[in-house]
């Protein structure tokens, strides 16, 4: 069957079976690389084009659209996992291969072309990754970039116009993604297609160096069957890292007014390294320059024709050294960030702020308005905003200067209601407002004048009756669980217990002398008393210091506060801080 | 291994064959899984729940045109808030608060937005003349059915709630999209 497939395309397509490829000295696992490097390739066109069918190039939809792919497209995060560190495998096997090349002296003539081609191979890969990395449009790939920029902007006489020209204009924004996005998918793997093309074209024709004395052996199968083996074993590792980290990471989204602690891919660290010690960008400019230059003049520099290592200690000494002196620059770089305690913190916070911005937009999507708007989908999100700004100062229990009602979780309910009525100037009632403070001065200065405090009294219901009266103040919030046997007690206490005396349920009523109860804990009520709660149905001028937020807040965002504060009632401390993270 | 006879030569060709395809299906599968994510998924939603158009006593004998606006569209990744989804025309049936009537202002014939046409009263597709009655019947016009009613409701307060809907265009019956 196979054979008929076979020659039938032979007759129509014209192609003739090539002699069987030979390789001097015979099949080996030394020969792999190129084939890994050209299987892991392929492997980053495929989950590349997986990955564009996801991918958003705009600054509004950048990190959400990859946040998409990681966080809700089925095996999303593997194929972005095996896309991102398949990157980092290209550099690793490509750096083997040349370490590979250099040792062998593979380079030497005639096979110069392959090497120079291998050499540019590297350096497009490379770029690849850093047009790669800012894609994502996150902390981490954001702020690297911006640190390359700054580098590539020190280019003597061109900087700035390289800079210009890769940002798409003065500024990150939607006109650099389109550019990073045209130069990442679309220019650099044709230019890497190309020169592999080259490469293997011209590896082959010169053949391998061989490296032993052995019977020439087949490409196909003696070889082809190595190079597979060798790429399933690089998948493996591939794949079972790409599942141990859970895919690839994502920072939060890109936001320019948050520092963070930039680093570039690992691969690039040695000159990250090398400009932190030096505190010169133009290092990290010049740096690979010397390391690229090097290695293209090497076939030009070695040119004997003398393969054995010890007739070209010279050289593989300063081969050595170069691969040394980045391995080392990588690992101080490392060990630096590791030993930074205050390093970790910063990074313990970024982590917690990006699990926040992708658990939000998961459950609650992006606003069209742009990824940073992502926090403000979070509950409560405009009302704690208010409430940290107006509201915690005098309110809030770890405020130093609180001078009124701790608000917090719980706030309003039942147990909040009965302590306040048994002591209502309690530290966390009345306690802190001048309401008290007045009373207990007056009495101090005049013990014997029978003074009647401002303050409410506690009250001398207990037990039952006191359940009773609780009962009927929370059902005046509308909580659906109030029992309504007990709230209708309740209210035969209320007036049984003289509370009318001061206090008023009629609508719009204000009490003889004291807030008006009606609707106690509703939204409607806490909208209306923050408005104005110097109004004689709340607390009246004289009582009350806290003041008048409907000038300042708009219905809206008074309502919004309210909501929060009813949310509350129900909410345990745990729930509180939950939303604070 | 032994020799270099074909034996040999057809055990590496089958091994490596089994290699390379064992390793392409790994591949292959969570890419195949990634592109079909999207496939029968609701990536773009619109609320099925009614939509606030405030309040019914608004309304009077004479349609009037009205927004139907979501708060929040949902579109893959994003969350889009107070999309326009199109336009309603609600007028009042008798004298009863619930006596309202809600028409989609999307002609029944192909899709274009129908007007209320004050001087002839009664509702004007520009596309291909359409014309439709008040309470929404086909008057002349090559539609073939009247315009769409929309399910409303009027809330315990007063406000009147729509539900939209959309349905197939150029066909003789009321089909939803």
């Amino acid at each position: 069957m196979i054979e008929r497939v076979r020659a039938f395309v032979r007759e129509r397509a014209g192609v003739r079976d090539a002699a069987p490829h030979l390789i001097e000295g015979g099949a080996s696992f030394a020969y792999v690389f190129g084939s890994v490097l050209v299987f892991l390739l392929g492997v980053e066109a495929l989950t590349g084009l997986a990955l564009a069918a996801f991918y958003s190039p705009s600054s509004t939809d950048a990190w959400a659209s990859v946040a998409y792919v990681q966080d809700q497209a089925a095996w999303g995060w593997v194929v972005r996992g095996l896309h991102h560190h398949g990157g980092a495998a290209i550099v690793v096997v490509a750096g083997l291969h040349l370490v590979q090349t250099a040792v062998a002296g593979a380079y030497k003539r005639p096979r110069e072309l392959v090497w120079w081609f291998g050499v540019m191979l590297l350096v497009l890969v490379l770029a690849w990754a850093v047009t790669g990395y800012v894609l994502r449009w996150d902390q981490a790939g954001f702020w690297a970039n911006r640190v390359e920029m700054q580098i590539a902007s020190g280019t003597p006489l061109v900087g700035e116009q390289v800079r210009s020209l890769a940002l798409g204009g003065n500024d990150y924004g939607n006109l650099t993604l389109t550019r990073f996005y045209a130069l990442h998918v679309i220019l650099l793997p044709a230019l890497v297609t190309l020169l592999t093309v080259g490469h293997v074209m011209l590896a082959r024709r010169h053949g391998a160096t061989p490296l032993r004395t052995r019977p020439a052996a087949p490409r196909w199968p003696d070889q082809a069957l190595r190079n597979a083996i060798a790429m399933a074993l690089v998948f493996a590792i591939l794949l079972g890292y790409v599942v141990s980290q859970h895919g690839a990471d994502l920072a939060a989204p890109a936001d320019p007014a948050r520092a963070y602690d930039a680093r570039p891919l690992w691969y690039l660290r040695w000159l990250f390294e090398l400009r932190t010690m030096t505190g010169s960008e133009l290092v990290a400019l010049v740096a690979p320059a010397i390391v690229g230059g090097f290695l293209v003049a090497l076939p030009l520099l070695d040119k004997r024709s003398e393969r054995a290592a010890r007739g070209r200690l010279v050289w593989l000494g300063a081969c050595a050294g170069l691969f040394a002196a980045i391995g080392a620059l990588t690992m101080m770089s490392l060990a630096r960030d590791a030993a930074d305690d205050k390093l970790a913190e910063r990074r313990a916070e970024a982590a917690k702020l990006a699990t926040r911005a992708r658990t939000l937009a998961r459950t609650n999507g992006v606003p069209a308005t742009g990824a940073l708007d992502v926090y403000t989908t979070a509950p409560f999100y405009k009302a704690r905003a208010i409430y940290a700004e107006r509201c915690a100062n005098c309110h809030d229990d770890k405020s130093k200067d609180r001078k009124g009602p701790v608000i917090g979780a719980g706030h309003g309910d039942r147990a909040w209601l009965k302590a306040f009525l048994l002591d209502p100037s309690g530290d966390r009632f009345w306690g802190k407002t001048k309401l008290v403070e007045r009373s207990k001065q007056a009495k101090t200065a005049d013990p014997d004048a029978g003074i009647v405090d401002l303050a409410m009294q506690p009250v001398t219901v207990t037990g039952g009756d006191l359940d009773d009266l609780v009962e009927m103040l929370y059902a005046q919030s509308g909580a659906p669980d109030a029992d309504e046997a007990k709230r209708v007690r309740g209210a035969k206490l209320y007036e049984e217990t003289s509370c009318n005396d001061c206090h008023s349920l009629g609508e719009g009523e204000p009490g003889a002398s004291a807030p008006n109860l009606l609707g106690l804990g509703s939204v409607g009520y806490y909208t209306d008393f923050i408005g104005n709660p110097k109004l004689p149905v709340h607390m009246n001028a004289d009582k009350s210091q806290m003041p008048r937020f409907d000038r300042e807040l708009s219905h809206a965002e008074r309502e919004a506060l309210a909501e929060y504060l009813v949310w509350l009632r129900t909410a345990k401390p745990s729930d509180v801080e939950a939303l604070a993270d | 291994m032994a020799g270099d006879g074909p034996d040999r030569r057809r055990f590496l060709s089958i091994a490596t064959c089994t290699v390379g395809g064992g390793l392409g299906l790994v591949i292959a599968a969570p890419l195949v899984r990634v592109i079909l994510d999207p496939v029968g998924k609701q990536t773009v939603t619109t609320p099925r729940e009614p939509i606030d158009l405030g309040p019914a006593e608004r309304f009077g004998k004479n349609p009037k045109r009205v927004d139907v606006i979501a708060p929040v569209v949902k579109d893959g990744w994003m969350a889009a808030r107070n999309v326009v989804l199109g336009s309603a025309f609600i007028r009042r049936t008798g004298s009863g608060p619930k006596d309202l009537d809600a028409r989609s202002g999307i002609c029944p014939h192909l899709g274009c937005a129908v007007g209320w046409d004050r001087a002839q009263n009664n509702y004007l597709c520009p596309c291909h003349d359409s014309r439709f009655a008040v309470n929404g019947d086909k008057l002349t016009g090559p539609s073939e059915r009247g315009l769409d009613s929309l399910p409303i409701e009027v809330t315990r307060d007063g406000r009147l709630r729509l539900t939209w809907e959309r349905y197939q265009v150029g066909r003789p019956t009321k089909e939803r999209v």
